[in-house]
């Protein structure tokens, strides 16, 4: 019997070369063997002149070449600049190879296998490449933000190496986090941690073939070809900026504005017109912030962008306005997304009229998205439900907890949490949620979580947490806790130590009892009638 | 408001979102961090930050922090 592989089109392979190339994959590193193989930008003159055949999938793509190879074949020339730092310093496409290259080959010394976890510290400019090194390596890429030590997500995810810190020069530190490193199932890339509506962080685990998949949709309207110069203001640990920004402007042959340590709105906006920033893609919190920032500065002063792009929450009709007069020479986009989908669903510009009836916008090429109702069944055009996502770059499933996952994957898509409707021209329309998940300034917040860890400090007899709406910052949390007075000063200690920034509460109010209705159930109108008015 | 109470109250909003070794340490926020900082500011002392008033100078360190806070309260 021959060999052959189906590919997740459907296309059947047969040749000794399909064979060859799996060996490789395989194999130690998928180094050797590759050079029989399409070479990608490597191989400069060879790449130009090669025709890719559009009927290979991009997982059997993948297998012959490296994720440096499938991610850049449409790049640019390798002097251009691949990444800019905000003091200026410029890493070309080829400086860029060289040192994901050699930061890769750390890895493979130190024992990294592919379907083991590598996790990074994204706080550097540096730290991308060495998140593209952990590809490249074809390990699966765990993002995680120092600052947030003590959330236990390292423990949980067991990755067998942690990245500390990287050069552009290709250099990596690392640390081994863990002492029984696990082992993931092949062709998982991103190992991605958001808060779940049980109140736990869910590992939200997405393949390098659906990355890829959302990467080239995202493309399809995102005009990041003509307007390369992509400011990247939000932490890497975000797949909006990893994937939706980071990696489609390589993609793209673009060029990455490193601005991730520049977290002041003035500063933000100065450095996109020194750095010639072209395209910016932002949550509506920071959107706001730099539109207030540039309202200050004349508009000669401001960046000149050819496109705004929101994503993260819902972007108001002041912001999508206000937006418009800033920047009055940019495409102004909204999106929809959750890492989930790894992340983009759908998008609208301000040239359709379903941007400023604020949608979403229309799934992306190859993505389908309807309304369900509780007990699953698909909605008509125009009737409210839960969104359900089908097309390739949905997620695998989370990270140990299959109930969870088979909860959300069904009918082969994703049923999102989020609710809306889809109207008779396929235009999206969220109105939120109804399992305690909320977003601060763009990030995804359980409230059960909030309150788990607030319950859990000794002498809370009781806690309750509201989420009141934001202008600003989307929306800010409001603790209610039964116990004593003194009792705040541990409460902040430990949600310091044990919950990310955004779900943190704005307010901590002691009381001696926490409101209960006729019912003897908590009273939240009470709650949220005592959560708009202050005090602390 | 004495500026001890305005001290300590900035104080506690920063340590939800840094954690300065010294008054005149760097803060070395992220943007999320800036923006939820200025917003518990705002807030905590009925305040309105315009995009002006958010700058490295004033919220480099906890001091300068301190001293900006309290030159619009005191």
């Amino acid at each position: 019997m021959s060999a052959h592989w189906v590919l997740t089109d459907g296309t059947r392979v047969e040749s000794d070369r399909a064979q060859a190339c799996r060996k490789t994959t395989l194999g130690s590193a998928g180094r050797g063997g590759r050079d029989d193989c399409f070479r990608g930008p490597r191989d400069w003159q060879h790449h130009w002149d090669m025709q890719v055949q559009p009927s290979l999938c991009k997982t059997w793509m993948m297998a012959m070449r490296g994720f440096l190879d499938t991610l850049l074949m449409t790049s640019g020339a390798p002097t251009h600049s691949a990444l800019t730092t905000a003091l200026g310093e410029t890493l070309t496409y080829q400086a860029l190879i060289t040192a994901v290259e050699q930061a890769a080959d750390t890895l493979r010394e130190a024992g990294v296998q592919p379907g083991q976890i590598v996790a990074v510290d994204t706080r550097s400019a540096a730290a991308v490449l060495a998140m593209l090194a952990v590809l490249e390596a074809g390990a699966t890429l765990m993002p995680w933000d120092g600052r947030q030590n003590d959330l236990g997500l390292l423990e949980t995810a067991r990755p067998v190496k942690l990245i500390t810190q990287a050069s552009f020069e290709g250099a990596i530190t690392l640390a081994s986090p863990c002492d029984n490193p696990r082992e993931l199932a092949p062709g998982i890339g991103l190992l991605l941690f958001t808060s779940g509506s049980t109140g736990r962080p869910k590992g939200v685990l997405l393949s390098l073939d659906g990355l890829m998949a959302n990467i080239d949709a995202i493309l399809s309207y995102l005009p990041v070809r003509k307007f390369p110069r992509t400011a990247l203001t939000l932490p890497l640990s975000y797949s909006y900026a990893f994937v939706g920004q980071a990696l489609v402007t390589l993609r793209a042959g673009g060029t990455l504005l490193m601005m991730q340590d520049l977290p002041f709105p003035a500063q933000q906006l100065s450095t996109m017109r020194a750095l010639d920033a072209s395209g910016l893609s932002g949550v509506p919190t920071s959107l706001r912030r730099l539109c207030e920032a540039a309202l200050d500065m004349p508009v000669s002063e401001r960046p000149q962008l050819g496109y705004v792009a929101s994503a993260g929450a819902p972007l108001d009709q002041a912001t999508r306005e206000r937006l418009g007069e800033v920047f009055p020479y940019a495409r102004r986009f909204n999106q929809y997304g959750l890492t989930e989908a790894s992340p983009r669903v759908a998008a609208c510009s301000d040239q359709e009229p379903a941007f400023h009836a604020g949608s979403v916008g229309r799934p992306l090429p190859g993505l389908t998205v309807l309304a369900r109702d509780p007990q699953g069944t698909p909605l008509p055009p125009g009737q409210t439900g839960t969104l359900w996502i089908q097309g390739p770059s949905i997620m695998r499933g989370y990270l140990d907890d299959e109930t969870g996952s088979s909860k959300v994957l069904i009918e082969g898509g994703l049923l999102s949490g989020d609710d809306g409707w889809v109207d008779d021209a396929g235009y999206i329309f969220t109105v939120g949620r109804q399992d305690g998940l909320i977003k601060v300034a763009g990030e995804r917040v359980s409230l059960q979580q909030v309150t788990a860890v607030i319950q859990a400090v000794a002498g809370v007899r009781e806690a309750a947490v509201v989420a009141r709406p934001d202008s600003m910052v989307d929306h800010y949390l409001v603790a209610f806790v039964a116990g004593d007075p003194g009792i705040i000063t541990a409460i902040k200690a430990h949600v310091r130590a044990h919950l990310p920034l955004a779900g943190r509460p704005r307010r901590i109010v002691v009381v001696e009892h926490l409101p209960r209705n006729a019912r003897d159930k908590l009273d939240w109108q009470v709650l949220q009638h005592l959560a708009t008015e202050g005090g602390t | 408001m004495t500026w001890d109470e305005c001290y300590r109250s900035v104080r506690e909003l920063v340590l939800d979102y840094a954690t300065p070794e010294s008054d005149d340490a760097p803060l070395a926020l992220d943007s999320l961090a800036v923006v939820l900082l200025v917003e518990a500011i705002e807030d905590r002392f009925g305040l309105t930050l315009g995009a002006k008033d958010v700058t490295p100078e004033r919220f480099g360190s906890l001091g300068a922090l301190v001293r900006f806070v309290w030159s619009l309260v005191s």
